[in-house]
């Protein structure tokens, strides 16, 4: 849910008119400064497929980057076993709601690392903050030109991304590979390293489909694969995103999860 | 030969203070390896007993995919007729069917995910003490709860839902674009009924039964609820509140910590399991009758579909410091019996050195070489046989006050683990077979070897040579 979270954001930075020389190491911190204060709203299906079941969500999610803490909830709309279920997140607390049992879960820490909702992101993913600039060095590992989804002769990079000394990060290395046409920068994979030394990533996000998405040209699907589950994937196709969305009122408090 | 083992007898008693010392030496010598034995033969005992019959039994059988992923889907073909099976086999003590999970389980603000452990609540107690370690309520109730089975939609029921899903993203997206959408007061009602069809609730809470450090943590007591979400086996997510019948306290930290006992029946329904289950754990009159009711498992079971191991193939670590123990052990004894074997061919050389010229003379009269031989061998027989008799017995009396009172380490330890196992603070001794002969046997076999160096020296001398020492 990070990746949700970060892709939301990079998704927000991304396009905003990027700078025709762009110095790749100042672009993630652009990213973090423009994603500040930034709001979102989105509808996404989520398939999650795994060596023993495979289904598939219905999902609103309402994002705040703004204020103090990161907010976040997300509510499941169907199937019918899940219809009603809440995720909220405020700050580094996490609560889940389940309308069968009329039960709030609060997620300890220690639970952090666990699946959420079934699927190949974890409960963490959805709290931690994103923050690359802040955790991460950012330095760029290749560059060339090729024809992308954006359109003929778009300039891709791979950055390479460490984590600063001290940084309360997951991954050792995450390698992003950017695209950029014009005025718009978009994602389209991310490996990401739990090993500086790791031959090959731990986990992979990508990134296609692009289509109009929030009034910009965005990829609508995300799909997360796993290396020690082979097979298995998590992948979201959003029907809808709108950034800089009014948030209504009481949107991240528990009444709201509840209701 | 009778007058031989007369005169050995008698010159024993010759130099009494001497034979008292290497008597004394002797004594010590067999009572400490006879208590040595018997305490490593109780703490090994009572490690393995903590070993199986707090949870893995003294054999194991499984899918043989399942030790290694824990998959919800590994279980065993056909438990009703393994169990019958194994039942059959002699020395088969108990037999117990069990199914695992883990639950995110939430009480009172706080939240920790466990590993449930779905059992047959009768036949539990023959495998493990379990129902033993409870410290409050009750055990698990012996019937399983009243909690049907879901069924799939049907097509009109899964239109439904659809148009529910259909309903509830428009709202969503209204809603995103600032727009006052119209609430569907029907749609939680009508979503709580399809989700009933997929999966009903227990008639009541299933009653558990939870260590106690979980029912600390989590702030609970005997007789509250506390909610569990799981992972199917087929993709579903259950739901429920469990009501604790009984908290226990085993000692092992990991299972009184994040585990949670609940009927097997109970189990199979909430992870979707009807009928199967993971591991029949078998416990036979003694642990060392495991190989034994493993090979004759192995010989029926088809290892394609049922892994069969022993205590000692599950935990080699243990099995291999069950073993370092008893080396340790021998090495104790050996180095005790090497001491013990000097000072009694010191006393022996002694004896011959004294007696040169009786013996000289005893050789001038013509008692063959082989009879001096036999004659101090004999004597160190003597000496060995009746001081490894009253050796052995203060053992035993050590050992009487370890099995019956035990050594009791609590006011240095409230208990500790070896190799992940709890142990009891209080040691008890054991008295084993081998405990008892082993320190006579090597000692007289040592000292046995070791009296030949003072008769061959006896046996040897010049009777003439002897007869003139004074």
């Amino acid at each position: 849910m990070k990746t949700i979270a970060i892709s939301f954001a990079l998704l927000a930075v991304l396009v905003r008119p990027a700078v025709a020389e762009s110095d790749v190491s100042s672009l993630v911190e652009r990213a973090d400064m423009a994603y500040r204060g930034a709001t979102s709203a989105g509808v996404f299906d989520m398939t999650v497929k795994t060596s023993s079941f495979e289904r598939s969500y219905k999902v609103v999610l309402w994002g705040d980057e703004g204020g103090d803490k990161d907010r976040a909830l997300v509510k499941i709309l169907g199937p019918a076993l899940w219809r009603g279920f809440g995720t909220l997140k405020v700050g580094d607390s996490l609560k889940l709601y389940n309308p069968r049992t009329n039960h709030v879960t609060v997620v300890s820490s220690s639970m952090l690392g666990d699946s959420w909702m079934g699927s190949h992101f974890s409960n963490d993913d959805l709290v931690k903050e994103s923050k690359l600039a802040k955790h991460y060095e950012a330095e760029l590992a290749k560059k060339w030109t090729a024809d992308s989804d954006l359109g003929a002769a778009s300039t891709f990079y791979t950055v390479l991304l460490t984590p600063k000394p001290s940084a309360p990060v997951a991954w050792a290395r995450i390698e992003y590979t950017l695209v950029e046409h014009g005025d718009q920068i978009i994602p389209t994979r991310a490996d990401y390293f739990r090993k500086q030394a790791q031959p090959k990533p731990s986990r992979t996000m990508t990134f296609s489909e692009v289509t109009d998405l929030g009034g910009k040209r965005l990829p609508s699907v995300m799909k997360v694969t796993v290396a020690s589950k082979p097979g298995e994937y998590t992948r979201i196709v959003y029907k809808k995103l709108k950034l800089g969305v009014k948030i209504p009122k009481g949107k991240f408090t528990e009444q709201a999860l509840k209701k | 030969m009778s007058r031989t083992l007369k005169l050995a007898w008698r010159n024993l008693g010759r130099n009494r203070r001497r034979t008292g010392i290497t008597g004394m030496a002797l004594i010590v010598g067999v009572a400490l390896s006879v208590a040595g034995y018997g305490l490593i033969d109780g703490m090994n005992a009572e490690l393995l007993r903590a070993l199986t019959r707090n949870e893995l039994g003294h054999v194991q059988v499984h899918n043989p995919a399942y030790p290694d992923s824990h998959a919800l889907g590994k279980t065993l073909n056909n438990p009703a007729a393994l169990i019958e099976t194994v039942s059959k086999l002699e020395d088969v003590v108990g037999v117990a069917p069990r199914v695992y999970g883990f639950a995110l389980l939430s009480a009172k603000g706080k939240s920790i995910g466990v590993q449930l452990v779905g059992v047959e609540p009768m036949r539990e107690q023959k495998v493990t003490t379990l129902d033993r370690q409870r410290v409050a309520g009750d055990y698990l109730d012996t019937e399983p709860t009243p909690w049907p089975r879901g069924r799939a939609l049907s097509e009109e029921e899964q239109n439904q839902d659809a148009a529910l899903t259909a309903a509830a993203e428009a709202e969503a997206l209204q809603e995103i674009e600032g727009l006052d959408g119209e609430e569907a007061p029907q749609s939680a009602a009508d979503t709580q009924r399809l989700a009933e069809i997929l999966s009903p609730p227990p008639r009541h809470a299933p009653r558990v039964y939870m260590g106690a450090a979980l029912a600390k943590t989590l702030s609970v007591g005997v007789g509250d609820k506390v909610h569990a979400t799981g992972q199917t086996a087929d993709g579903q997510a259950e739901e429920t509140f469990f009501e604790i019948a009984g908290l226990f306290r085993t000692g092992t930290a990991g299972l009184d910590r994040g585990r949670l006992y609940l009927h097997i029946v109970d189990m199979q329904r909430f992870v979707h399991l009807y009928d199967r289950i993971h591991e029949l754990s078998i416990v036979a009159s003694s642990p060392h009758r495991a190989p034994q009711i493993a090979a004759e498992l192995r010989a029926v079971l088809s290892p394609q579909d049922y892994l069969v191991r022993t205590w000692s193939e599950i935990r080699p670590d243990v099995k291999q410091m069950l073993d370092l123990n008893d080396v340790s052990m021998t090495i104790m004894i050996v180095i005790i019996f090497f001491v013990a074997a000097l000072g009694v061919v010191n006393t022996m050389l002694m004896a011959v050195l004294e007696r040169t010229r009786e013996l000289g003379m005893l050789k001038a009269l013509g008692m063959p070489a082989r009879n001096i031989v036999g004659l101090i061998v004999a004597e160190t027989f003597f000496l060995v046989a009746l001081f490894s008799i009253l050796g052995t017995s203060v053992g035993l009396l050590a050992d009487w006050y370890m099995v019956v009172h035990g050594i009791d380490l609590s006011s240095v330890t409230s208990g500790f683990s070896v190799g992940g196992v709890t142990m009891n603070p209080v040691f008890h001794g054991e008295i084993t077979t081998r405990g008892v002969v082993y320190p006579s046997a090597i000692l007289a076999v040592t000292c046995f070897v070791a009296s030949f160096y003072p008769a061959v020296r006896a046996a040897r001398l010049r009777p003439a040579v002897g007869m003139r020492q004074t």
